[in-house]
């Protein structure tokens, strides 16, 4: 956790400043005195700067590692990530619906489940009541891709 | 104000309305059963489901889909000792001790009748506190408002469960997502990146979707549990009745440990960001407290069932009171039910009760009924619903996921919702996973306009003088208590951490 506590706080130390100089680009004040579009991000950014100057320094300061460690390579949960990208990049393409039963496939095999029935029933059923409650019931207009 | 209880509880007689409830009370009971899927997980998945309804049946389905899911986390808590939701840690307890004695029905049944009482004692108090609350409310000007939300901040990150700084850094995250798109004052577009789409700012339904639901989905992925329950152990309800009337000796003890905890799930319910898991366990260490056998408790006691589940419903009602009079969510469900009443044009605060009188009774007087909805269908529902912790997390993973896609666009057929959630999503899981807590992001991303307009509203009145915040009493006051909240928080934490120094 000591080593994510750091990269996160050395994250916010980079992008709180480059926000905070970002604010020099708003238009000032109507009045004198009267505080302008930049004045409240400012202090957020401010203590946002301070918080992570705390937490940086007092990991930083520690001379181990606690026990609470975290896992962040869950190589499911990055394969899911990764297909949910493609799903952004494929509905343009074959639709939105066609793009979600195809990732939801994916998913279902990314989590490991081989058998014909759960492949074959699952995705049937559970589009058959999404489609039937957004698509017919609300008549949400989900996009169409270029080919299908 | 009796004109609009009187309309609202003829409202209930609709058929829409009846099967809002009745739909949500289910729905909400069969998620809460599930281990993982909380109150705020469950609101925030089936928010899009309620796009295309009125707004009467969209808040009455939410509400009850709130109380079922929070009486729901109690079924996996008793008969598998995984708590469903945060708010039935303490019910395990002595729920799952009861459930080895071989007295799991009598268990369910107490806790589903307890969580009722609860839900109907915490509407008795919204009723009769909320509109005070608000009339009060209506005297508040910008300088009070600002330290009203301010004071609605703090008060959330000093009760973050983790570290207290990184509530800080959620909550700044909160602010600083709130200051995307057109400033109160000039109306300049702010941190917009020439993006077009977030020019206006970025929407609050996506943003919950995704931190909320999607992140929950990641971590089903993580997850491949099943658990196997023996359901022939619970009886039918009529026998189960018996035996629990049977089994608990002292009645009259019940009936005050049900009514304490109550009361004391509705105060802290109050408090923005106490939340049920709180509530919960101090409910359960009073009841142990005024207990003649505290030494039972943890063995298998039926108060040590009723205390916890009585207060974690008493909850809901309590944290309605300041997110209708005030406008200040009192949790992350609660912030759930203000985007959903936001999405329909009624902005929750003072002005609600004069502006939606109609809306808001509805869902006080909703809620009510729909604890007697609750108790129906929680009774008929529940031993079927035992089988439910049995469904492999990694597949209602694969299905939230679908559900989130589909539900971002529906909000406004905008694929930049689905993109938005889908990022904030991601941002959740890894939230989750560095241990910062959720909700005072979101609350935060709900106050900070609040925070800010008031703030510099404040200001141009007063000249540009930061006085006119002290010299407010209402305001002063509400200043002096985020000062008190946080250093208590950083007293406690301080102690916290020089204890697991020791150990």
């Amino acid at each position: 956790m000591r080593v994510a506590n750091i990269i996160l706080s050395s994250l916010f130390l980079i992008i709180c400043p480059y926000l905070y100089f970002l604010t020099y680009s708003f238009p000032p004040s109507l009045r004198a005195r009267i505080p302008g579009p930049a004045y409240w991000p400012r202090i957020v950014l401010f203590m946002m700067v301070i918080f992570s100057l705390i937490i940086f320094i007092s990991n930083v300061r520690k001379r181990q590692d606690t026990k609470d460690t975290i896992e962040f390579y869950s190589p499911v949960v990055i394969k899911a990530i990764i297909t949910i990208v493609a799903f952004f990049i494929m509905f343009p393409f074959i639709g939105y619906i066609n793009s979600l039963i195809f990732i939801f496939f994916i998913l279902l095999l990314i989590a490991g489940f081989r058998t014909a029935k759960i492949l074959a029933i699952l995705p049937i059923v559970f589009f058959t009541i999404i489609y039937s409650f957004f698509k017919l019931l609300l008549k949400v207009p989900f996009p169409t891709g270029n080919y299908f | 104000m009796i004109d609009y209880i009187i309309e609202a509880f003829l409202s209930l007689f609709y058929i829409k309305n009846i099967t809002a409830l009745t739909v949500g009370s289910i729905v909400g009971v069969i998620l809460g059963a599930i281990p993982g899927i909380g109150s705020s997980t469950s609101l925030a998945v089936l928010l899009p489901f309620t796009f295309g309804m009125d707004i009467q049946p969209s808040v009455l389905f939410l509400i009850s889909i709130y109380g079922g899911a929070e009486y729901g986390g109690s079924i996996s808590a008793i008969a598998i000792n995984t708590p469903g939701t945060g708010g039935a840690i303490a019910t395990a307890l002595d729920g799952y001790p009861l459930t080895e004695k071989g007295f799991m029905g009598p268990a369910l049944l107490v806790s589903l009748v307890t969580s009722v009482i609860g839900g109907i004692i915490s509407t008795i108090f919204l009723i009769t506190l909320a509109p005070t609350l608000a009339n009060f409310g209506l005297r508040f000007g910008p300088a009070e408002m600002f330290s009203l939300g301010l004071f609605g901040l703090t008060i959330i990150v000093s009760l973050s469960q983790t570290n207290l700084l990184k509530g800080f850094i959620s909550a700044g995250l909160g602010l600083l997502l709130a200051t995307i798109g057109i400033d109160p004052i000039v109306g300049t577009s702010r941190f917009s990146f020439g993006i077009v789409t977030i020019t206006a700012g970025i929407n609050l339904i996506p943003i919950m979707i995704g931190l909320f639901a999607l992140s929950e989905a990641f971590r089903m992925l993580e997850s491949k549990k099943g658990i196997y329950i023996d359901t022939q152990v619970v009886k039918g309800l009529f026998d189960t009745i018996k035996d629990t009337i049977k089994l608990i000796d002292n009645k009259r003890v019940m009936a005050i440990c049900t009514l304490r905890a109550s009361l004391i799930g509705t105060i802290i319910g109050i408090v923005p960001g106490a939340g049920a898991n709180v509530a919960a366990f101090v409910a359960y260490n009073e009841e142990k407290r005024a207990s003649k056998h505290p030494e039972k408790f943890g063995t298998g006691v039926f108060e040590g069932v009723a205390a916890p589940e009585a207060a974690n419903n008493a909850v809901v009602g309590g944290a309605l009171v300041p997110t209708l009079a005030l406008g200040i969510p009192g949790s992350g469900s609660a912030a759930l039910l203000l985007g959903a009443l936001m999405m329909n044009d009624v902005i929750p605060g003072p002005l609600m009760f004069e502006q939606n009188g109609d809306i808001t009774y509805l869902i006080m007087i909703g809620f009510l009924v729909s604890n007697f909805y609750l108790l129906v269908f929680g009774g008929l529902l529940t031993k079927l619903l035992l089988p439910l912790s049995k469904i492999r997390k990694d597949i209602l993973g694969c299905c939230l996921i679908v559900i989130t896609l589909v539900g971002s666009y529906a909000y406004r057929n905008s694929e930049t919702d689905a993109l938005t959630m889908f990022i904030f999503g991601v941002l959740g899981w890894t939230m989750r996973k560095l241990k910062i807590p959720i909700p005072p992001l979101i609350l935060a991303f709900i106050l900070g306009d609040l925070i800010e307009r008031n703030l510099l509203s404040a200001l141009l009145i007063s000249g540009g003088s930061f006085l006119t915040f002290f010299t407010k009493p209402i305001s002063l006051i509400l200043i002096l208590l985020s000062f008190i909240s946080l250093i208590t928080a950083l007293m406690r934490e301080r102690k916290h951490s020089k204890n697991k120094l020791q150990i």
